[in-house]
């Protein structure tokens, strides 16, 4: 499966625990995953040594987001362990174009994507449950039905409505 | 009927929040009577000394500028009443309300401290709607009157997972899950 994931490059994204994750899956279960990462930050250095290291690992460095968003359609699921996500723009623009999404329980968009089935939440954010996230994302499929239902809670008037309690 | 809006970032050094505020605002501008009240952080020397000196580090934690989020730009507009103040000299107590009139607090820091000082009585009056972006259960609790607080105004989260935590504490609170 082809992964990606966004975001700046910083510790609380576990960034490199997904990586680590993605590689003791391709190692030690035989699977050929990659993992594309867009992003900038002070943890490069690390990321681009360790995908000049494996193959499966790929850095893109930054990238704007109108070309993000016509890059994200090739890959299978979208990776972000991040923790105190607050907005978490980068799921949403993952479930625009019906991507599955392996996330933190209780982060960002976390209920959402339990209650609608819409990718794999993870327990925590140890290299063992990242591992099981991804294990479970082989070959997920999002239902087109429940994912519309999903996206209409974003609409602004659905937002709107609960804002003014009216 | 009134709408207050009382928020911490306004045209914040994140210009997805300055978006998500101003959109909305605009919205309810063209229906309501619209006020919005920017309460800005302000740090003591020693604590602004401290943010310069561990600039780097408090941004490899947060992954955003410590020193520049609260530098907020004055904000003007015809289409609503806008004020700037600090937080620290701003209260609710100031200001009239009428029954109908909605108060909708923006970050969960911002709503603690304002809605603290304020009494009970006043509280369960007011229409309050405190929007947090993230909900720490622990931060909520770690102070005895966020119990009141919580358990006396609308919460709205992109996470409801604390109120089945807080119902296993036998609070009952009114967190609704909106993607503002």
């Amino acid at each position: 499966m082809n992964f990606y994931t966004v975001g700046v490059l910083i510790p609380r994204k576990n960034i490199i625990k997904t990586i680590i994750s993605v590689l003791i899956i391709n190692l030690f279960y035989g699977k050929k995953h990659t993992l594309t990462i867009y992003g900038d930050g002070p943890l490069k250095p690390i990321v681009k040594s360790l995908s000049t290291i494996f193959d499966s690992i790929i850095y893109k460095g930054y990238i704007s987001k109108e070309i993000l968003l016509s890059k994200i359609t090739h890959f299978d699921a979208f990776l972000l362990f991040s923790k105190r996500e607050a907005f978490g723009l980068v799921y949403i623009e993952a479930l625009k174009e019906s991507i599955p999404i392996g996330c933190l329980k209780d982060e960002g968009i976390s209920d959402l994507i339990e209650e609608y089935n819409l990718g794999i939440v993870s327990l925590n954010s140890s290299i063992k449950n990242i591992c099981i996230t991804i294990s479970k994302l082989d070959n997920y499929k999002i239902n087109k039905h429940k994912l519309t239902e999903a996206l209409n809670e974003f609409k602004k008037e659905v937002v709107l409505k609960t804002y003014l309690n009216s | 009927m009134k709408v207050y809006i009382i928020t911490e970032n306004w045209q914040y050094s994140d210009k997805r929040v300055t978006r998500v505020v101003n959109d909305y605002a605009n919205a309810l501008s063209n229906k309501y009577e619209l006020k919005v009240f920017h309460v800005a952080k302000v740090y003591p020397l020693v604590m602004k000394l401290f943010r310069r000196l561990f600039y780097l580090p408090l941004s490899l934690y947060n992954g955003m500028l410590p020193i520049d989020i609260y530098k907020n730009s004055f904000f003007t507009t015809d289409e609503f009443s806008f004020t700037k103040t600090s937080r620290n000299n701003f209260t609710l107590k100031n200001i009239e309300f009428s029954s109908e009139d909605k108060i909708i607090i923006h970050w969960l820091d911002t709503a603690l401290y304002v809605l603290s000082s304020i009494e009970l009585d006043l509280l369960k009056k007011l229409d309050l709607t405190v929007v947090v972006h993230e909900l720490h259960p622990l931060k909520w609790l770690s102070i005895d009157g966020n119990i009141k607080i919580l358990m006396n105004v609308r919460v709205l989260s992109r996470n409801t997972k604390i109120s089945s935590y807080l119902q296993d504490c036998g609070i009952n609170s009114k967190v609704i899950r909106s993607f503002i």
